[in-house]
């Protein structure tokens, strides 16, 4: 008879119903007073006196006030009204017990958070996921070689004229683009701009072949990329295609950029396209595309020295039946073909193994470090969540063990068991959703905490520079992370707090009234006691691992990186007009810096030190002799023009420094390092003796002097033997880095000295501007990101499972409280029963440490990518932590002890 | 459904005697109840404040309209009416009770 428009006719009724609900009693209530009133008025027609009439008419009607709640529950929608009641009854109960409440509140917003906030963290950082379509088809092809000079490591890119003839060795390439890069100097041209030159921004630009954008399948978000028309110039120079970031940085996210005209150092540029933020190029840092056959044209004596058409990535997409084990044997038969046909290089080992091999593209792009990464985080924040999930459900077996003579008078007074569990959900669902809301802020919070450190990896040889992890990642907590972690302690607390409550009220119901009821309670007790020692384990385990990253955190603060960065600013120069910057105008500038005030002394070099981007070259003369192909490693090659030593504070073993004449002119004299010494002359003085590198084409340079051991590539890196070379007649124009030391702070000093070589070069870009300290930070950025999350799950983790070592031991107290009394009663000492507290609870703090000992030993395998300075078992951090977590144990047993002597004998024995 | 809910049969003949009232005019609670009792002859004892819960459950079924209103002697009282639907289900309602009561009395005469 009902159909849906009823229903929802119905609906809509009830709905209204609640929303004016105030005014339905209101009105209800009047109604019913007028219907008793006329009919006390007829009853009094009747004959009755005016009291009596009323009773008959009070009487006729019925319970008023029964008649009023079945009215209103006509209308009342039954579940609704049965959940806002368990809602309001689970605030009451909460709110009388407020210990419990805060505890369990606190507790799951901590696990909620936590691990939330981390798994934000690892999904903005980690887990990208290639922007292209059908990524998982795209591969890297890289060639291999025995390690030697240029190429440190195996994988090695190809060569542009290599890339050439590859299509046609590998069918299972459906298709393959390249891609090289190079840094530039971008300045905006065309109209508009004055005959003012601006300033410079430094931009990383890869130079690509006109089908890499269509093998990738990238779009993009303004203008359009680059296609096969733009491999040649044109008149107006080259196509150009800029990152959303570069496009907000430099244009003013200007849509009027199509079309604009740009110069790229000296080569003209027409921007045709931008592309969206999630795109980032091969190299994930690449802010600029070109096309690679236009620029090699137009800028061909510059691209010259890049060997066979320059170095780079081939990124190739599979042909819809090829495998990756396909490509890869085909690849590596064309790298036999090739390899006969272009000759070796001149240098590295004579006989090196050539070949090649295909990986997929994501993998290629993830840095080794990731995976271990990942594992460690996510262990951690498991830990943390199983804590928290323990000491959850060990706070709900003590309140339904406390609450069964409730439950037996509410079943015995006629509630359901189903509506008892309803009610016992509801209350778990209170506490998840009061402890995610909190949770919530601190995921997001944590985050942003988390993501101030600026964690970046050590650069990857292949394809990426110094990988900063949280690039434009997005710290909003991942909804569906969070409703993950509610529904797990939501789980839980169904699991320990409706299901013992239940199953206690199948058992006599005389019994639950009485307080005696102690059948199940062994059990119980059992099962938290299972649960606290593997809390106490668990956060053991959690507190070893950040004992060792913090060991080695402070064993990379404390290493030797051979310079002093206090007080000290470095930045990156290139300028972008050779000819301002010739060799006089770079000593005037480093001469006018050096004389700001405050300024100590100034020194312009080729590479930084922490920051892994000098050059290394083979050493072809020591003393008379000829050196062979692979009789020496290769060696750091530095050119310096100003005061090393001073502005570095490296300081000098033998010999001296470099004389000004000896700045200027051809290089004669070199220093060297304290590993270079060693490495060439073995413990003999090497003052006076003659070598030949690389460098100056080969010049035979005079060693004058011996600088200690600075760490050029990375602070847990071993030294590399380092030749420094006074920089004379060395052009600029790959760029330097300027260090200036100042008496005082170094950063005040930095807008005089943006000045002075804005003067001497305008055209000059000036980047990646940092402090000593900062320079220092970076570099062990990564160990400092793990060793925080480590320690704050740890500490986190050790305060839980000391909570849970109390929360267990009170209850235990609260059980034996009669068996308490009744011993001192008896006329057993205080000091006995404390010490039976204590016993147990040491019990099982120990239990608890052994077991997270050995899980540590276990795990510690995860760590072995990041520690440095410290073993896996290192003894002193286990000490540490083994004291940490005992005394800890010891501190929450304390309380419950104290309470269990302060038993009043004779209230114990009369409960 | 109607039926389901009536698990009783007086709540269910209420419901019905109700509607018949009301379609004679719109009245308000008291006189619902003043008409069933005269009407029955004191028969039908009906107490009656459970008028008002089943007023209710047929303003909610859509059944009855409900308006306040004043009385002849310029009193605030709450009139109800009945509307089409309601009239549909009385007239269904008395076709259902006089087949059962048929089915009654059949029974009846032939034991």
């Amino acid at each position: 008879m009902t159909g849906p428009i009823d229903f929802l006719a119905t609906l809509v009724r009830r709905a209204r119903f609640y929303l004016h609900r105030e005014r339905f009693e209101r009105e209800l209530a009047e109604e019913m007073q007028f219907h008793v009133e006329l009919k006390a008025r007829d009853q009094e027609r009747a004959g009755m006196t005016v009291p009596e009439a009323e009773w008959a008419a009070r009487r006729r009607f019925g319970n008023a006030r029964r008649i009023k709640d079945e009215t209103g529950d006509v209308m009342a929608v039954g579940w609704v009204e049965a959940a806002i009641q368990d809602a309001r009854y689970t605030v009451r109960s909460l709110r009388q017990s407020p210990a419990f409440a805060a505890v369990a509140v606190a507790s799951l917003a901590l696990g909620i958070g936590a691990t939330t906030g981390v798994f934000t963290l690892v999904n903005a950082m980690l887990l990208r996921p290639l922007p292209f379509p059908d990524a998982n088809r795209l591969v890297l092809a890289f060639q291999t070689t025995t390690p030697g000079v240029f190429f440190p490591v195996d994988s090695m890119p190809w060569s542009y004229e290599k890339y050439r003839r590859l299509e046609e060795l590998v069918p299972a390439f459906a298709d393959a683009g390249f891609s090289s890069w190079e840094e530039y100097n971008l300045r905006r041209t065309g109209l508009g701009m004055g005959s003012e030159p601006e300033s410079a921004a430094r931009v990383r630009a890869e130079l690509v072949t006109a089908n890499l954008f269509s093998t990738l399948g990238a779009r993009a978000s303004l203008g359009r990329t680059i296609t096969a028309a733009d491999s040649s110039p044109s008149a107006t120079g080259a196509v150009a295609v800029i990152s959303e970031s570069l496009w907000r940085r430099h244009f003013g996210a200007d849509p009027g950029v199509i079309g604009s005209t740009a110069a790229l150092d000296k080569l003209p540029v027409t921007i045709i396209g931008v592309m969206p933020a999630s795109f980032t190029g091969i190299r994930e840092n690449a802010e600029m595309w070109v096309p690679l056959e236009a620029v090699n044209v137009l800028d061909s004596p510059r691209r010259r020295e890049q060997m066979e058409g320059g170095m780079g990535a081939v990124i190739a997409r599979l042909a819809p039946n090829a495998t990756l084990a396909m490509a890869d044997a085909q690849l590596k038969a064309a790298a036999r073909t090739l390899n006969a046909i272009f000759p070796p290089p001149a240098f590295g080992p004579r006989n090196a193994t050539r070949s090649g091999g295909v990986v997929s593209f994501a993998e290629a792009r993830q840095h080794p470090l990731i995976r271990p990464l990942l594992v460690v985080l996510s262990i951690a924040v498991a830990g943390v969540l199983l804590i928290v999930c323990a000491n959850v459900a060990g706070l709900l077996l003590a309140r339904a063990r406390a609450r069964e003579a409730e439950m037996g008078l509410r079943i015995a007074l006629g509630a359901g068991r189903g509506r008892l569990a309803r009610q016992l959900l509801t209350e778990s669902m209170v506490l998840a959703l009061l402890g995610g809301i909190p949770g919530l802020a601190i995921a997001y919070g944590g985050a942003v905490a988390l993501a101030r450190l600026r964690p970046a990896l050590p650069p990857n040889y292949i394809l990426l520079r110094s990988v900063d992890l949280l690039q434009g990642a997005s710290l909003v907590p991942d909804w569906r992370v969070l409703t993950f972690a509610v529904a797990i302690t939501l789980a839980v607390g169904v699991a320990f707090g409706a299901a013992p409550a239940i199953a206690a009220s199948r058992t006599n119901i005389a019994d639950l009234i009485k307080v005696a009821a102690s059948r199940g309670a062994t059990t119980r007790a059992r099962g938290r006691r299972a649960l606290v020692i593997g809390q106490v384990a668990l956060a053991t385990t959690l507190l070893v691992g950040a004992g060792l990253m913090v060991r080695s955190f402070q064993a990379l603060l404390k290493t030797d990186i051979g310079f002093v960065p206090d007080n000290m600013i470095k930045l990156r120069l290139a300028g972008g007009d050779s000819v301002a910057s010739t060799p006089e105008r770079r000593t005037e500038m480093l001469g006018r810096i050096a004389t700001l005030p405050g300024m100590e002394s100034v020194v312009a070099m080729n590479c930084a030190p922490l920051e892994g981007d000098c050059a290394m070259m083979p050493i072809t003369m020591v003393d008379s002799h000829r050196a062979e192909r692979d009789e020496y490693p290769p060696v750091e090659v530095h050119t310096v023009a100003g005061d090393m030593l001073r502005t570095l504070r490296i300081p000098l073993r033998r010999g001296r420094q470099f004389t000004a004449r000896e700045m200027q002119g051809v290089p004669s004299a070199v220093m060297l390092n304290e590993t270079a010494a060693h490495l060439l002359w073995n413990g003999e003085s090497p003052i006076g003796r003659r070598l030949s590198t690389f460098q100056a084409g080969q010049l035979s340079v005079e060693v004058i002097g011996v600088v200690a051991d600075v760490k050029y590539e990375a602070i847990d890196a071993p030294v590399r033997p380092a030749v420094y070379y006074a920089a004379g007649q060395f052009s600029t124009s790959g760029g330097s880095v300027v260090f200036a030391r100042s008496r005082g702070d170094a950063t005040a000093s930095l807008p005089a000295i943006r000045r002075i070589i804005a003067e001497s070069d305008p055209t000059a870009a000036i980047y990646e501007v940092a402090t000593g300290e900062e320079m220092l930070t970076r570099a062990a950025s990564s160990t400092r990101f793990v060793t925080t999350l480590l320690s704050s799950f740890g500490v986190l983790a050790a305060l839980l499972a000391a909570l849970g070592v109390y929360g267990v031991l009170a209850y235990l107290v609260s059980q034996r409280k009669r068996e308490f009394g009744v011993r001192m009663a008896i006329g057993a000492m205080p000091s006995s029963v404390l010490a039976l507290v204590f016993r147990q609870g040491i019990g099982l703090t120990i239990g608890g440490v052994v077991l997270g000992v050995a899980g540590a030993v276990a795990a510690s395998r995860l760590l072995s990518s990041f520690l440095f300075g410290v073993g896996r078992s290192d003894a002193l951090t286990y000490a540490a932590v083994v004291a940490t977590v005992g005394v800890a144990g010891l501190l929450a047993t304390f309380i419950p002890a104290r309470r269990a002597t302060q038993v009043d004998p004779v209230i114990a024995l009369r409960d | 459904m109607a039926r389901a809910e009536r698990s009783e049969l007086l709540p269910g003949t209420l419901e019905m005697l109700i509607l018949k009232t009301l379609s004679i005019g719109s009245m308000h609670g008291y006189g619902i109840a003043q008409h069933l009792q005269q009407l029955s002859q004191d028969v039908l004892q009906v107490e009656e404040g459970s008028l008002y819960p089943a007023l209710q459950r047929m303003q909610l079924k859509g059944w009855v309209s409900s308006e306040w209103g004043l009385t002849p002697t310029k009193r605030r009282a709450r009139y109800y009416k009945l509307t089409p639907l309601g009239k549909k289900q009385l007239a269904q309602e008395v076709a259902e009770f006089d087949r059962m009561l048929l089915a009654i009395q059949r029974i009846l005469g032939t034991a």
